[in-house]
């Protein structure tokens, strides 16, 4: 069985979480959080630097959309209760080392 | 219409107060209820007066419409299940069919989900479950609450320790206890019919231990009316119906909620899962405490068994049942299974911080306010008027709250054991936001009863 890498972000004030190469950002869905890898399926982009309308994400680099509620539902699992929001992150590479840095940053996915 | 009549044009506010009118919910003047399972007074009037379109919010749990709410569902879920007097029924016929009444039962079944939606519905926005959840994030969410619950601190056992009466804050715990002890497993007996494969046999082992194997001396019930005895308490249930707090009746409403609604299966059993999974320690604990507490006489067979039996069924309640159900039957389960920790994790914190701030109140007399005084009070003081035929009531104060005796004398009780405090004309008592408290006289009284 796969291993996961828990981490605790205290929402709003964190918002991201970059685990070597990767970076996961937090999204606020009507009041339940939820943490969604930044990387486009297309060819990477960051996604929590792209912008929401009528319910899609657009990606900042070659302009695909993607379906919030999609984005979400496959989002990492989380636990919130109020500001305390607990997220559990695949580990790609277990041989790795992947210790998660928890950190605000410019996330216009909002 | 009559008490237990039908009438579908009513509200829920009216059928409720008319659920309430059930001779077997009438008041009483007594501040125990007495050798009979089926009295547990509701009181009609501070019912009808809730807004049921308002639910509680987290802020709001320790309050008085959430005793009132809470009250209300128990007697609704617990009328599901079969209660018989010890010294058997002769004398209490017409209790017995008042409380099984099929009027009765179909208006709870009209209630009941307004008063769950009132009184736990907060669950809902308290407790946020998102995302993917893959069999490696679920194991690791459980092993770190396990962990994070079973190497905590037992502020309940260090407050009993601590406290200034601590024999009366130990029973005050054990009246709390008794809402399940008394009918241990009787949430999960619900969940035992059915067919939903090997996870099906894996829980009825687990009750099969709580129910002693078949034998009523081992059943964890039986435990725990012994446990009560040793000490001098009473064993009916709920003799101390008066006294127990709203967190407390809430935690024990959750699990007959999550059973009821079939699909609340997986909270069900996530939450008992992580109960289990946490108890042994927390039982391990409260023996130390309560031999401090009551020495060698106290009979702490309940808590040791539960101190044994629990490294087991957390085991299998996390290894055999929900890991696998969270295998078998995806997302949709596993969610609900996270959900039910997180939202008995959450209960009990809530549970936990009422009993202590209960514990922590050692009320005490002061002179009577003026009547400059309650003229600056933010509401109107209520005066009421008390002898030995008022129906006796507690209540939560949802405000710091001044009682202060006008005429006679008032007893205050502030917890299920022990002597109330006496308070006589001309001295009051102040009551702190969030605190269950009683009032009784054994002649006329006059109390001045205001928000501070």
């Amino acid at each position: 069985m796969s291993r996961s890498i828990r981490v605790e972000l205290n929402w709003p004030q964190e918002n991201t979480v970059i685990v070597g190469d990767r970076h996961f950002f937090a999204y606020d869905r009507s009041g339940a959080v939820h943490v969604i890898a930044s990387r486009c399926a297309h060819r990477g982009g960051p996604l929590h630097l792209g912008r929401i309308e009528d319910g899609k994400l657009r990606c900042p680099w070659h302009g695909n959309t993607f379906r919030v509620d999609r984005l979400c539902a496959r989002g990492v699992a989380v636990v919130q209760r109020g500001s305390k929001v607990i997220a559990y992150l695949p580990v790609t590479d277990p041989d790795a080392d992947e210790s998660p840095a928890v950190v605000h940053s410019i996330v216009l996915a909002e | 219409m009559t008490a237990l009549g039908l009438n579908h044009d009513e509200s829920v506010s009216q059928q409720i107060t008319s659920y309430a009118d059930n001779d077997v919910y009438r008041p009483q003047p007594a501040p125990y209820v007495v050798d009979n399972p089926y009295r547990r007074p509701l009181d009609r009037a501070r019912l009808a007066g809730i807004d049921w379109q308002r639910p509680l919010t987290e802020d709001r749990f320790t309050s008085d419409d959430s005793l009132l709410a809470n009250r209300l569902l128990m007697n609704i879920y617990e009328s599901d299940s079969m209660f018989l007097p010890i010294d058997g029924l002769r004398g209490k016929e017409r209790d017995f069919a008042a409380f099984y009444d099929p009027g009765s039962r179909v208006l709870a079944d009209r209630i009941r989900p307004t008063a769950e939606r009132f009184a736990l519905g907060f669950l809902e926005e308290s407790v946020q479950v998102n995302g993917h959840w893959d069999e490696a994030g679920t194991l690791s969410h459980l092993e770190a609450t396990i962990h994070e619950a079973t190497t905590a601190d037992f502020p309940v056992q260090t407050a009993i320790e601590q406290a200034a009466d601590p024999r009366r804050a130990a029973e005050m715990l054990m009246v709390q206890m008794a809402l399940d002890g008394l009918t241990e497993a009787t949430a999960m007996s619900q969940n035992l019919g059915g067919a939903f494969g090997p996870e099906q046999s894996e829980l009825f082992k687990i009750f099969i231990d709580e129910f002693g194997y078949g034998v009523f001396d081992a059943k964890h019930s039986s435990l725990f009316t012994d446990l009560c005895r040793s000490v001098g308490m009473r064993t009916t249930p709920h003799h101390y119906w008066f006294f127990y707090l709203p967190s407390s009746i809430a935690v024990n409403n959750y699990f007959y909620r999550v059973t009821h609604d079939r699909t609340g299966f997986f909270r069900y059993i996530g939450a008992m899962a992580l109960l289990e999974a946490t108890f042994a320690p927390w039982f391990a604990r409260l023996t130390t405490a309560l031999r401090g507490v009551f020495g060698d006489a106290v009979d702490t067979r309940y808590c040791d068994e539960h101190a044994h039996i629990d490294q087991h069924h957390g085991r299998m309640a996390v290894h055999e049942l929900l890991m696998p159900l969270a295998r078998k039957h995806g997302p949709v389960a596993t969610r609900g299974l996270i959900r039910g920790v997180e939202e008995i994790r959450l209960l009990s914190s809530l549970a936990d911080a009422d009993l202590l701030a209960q514990l922590a109140w050692t009320p005490t007399t002061r002179p009577a306010r003026s009547a400059a005084d309650l003229e600056q009070a933010p509401g109107a003081p209520e005066i009421r008027d008390l002898g030995p035929a008022t129906a006796f009531e507690t209540r939560v104060a949802d405000a710091d709250t001044s009682v202060d005796v006008s005429s006679g004398s008032v007893q205050l009780h502030f917890s299920g054991t022990g002597d109330p405090l006496t308070v006589a004309a001309g001295s009051g008592v102040t009551v702190p936001k969030g605190r269950l408290y009683g009032l009784a006289a054994d002649a006329d009284a006059v109390v001045v009863v205001s928000t501070r």
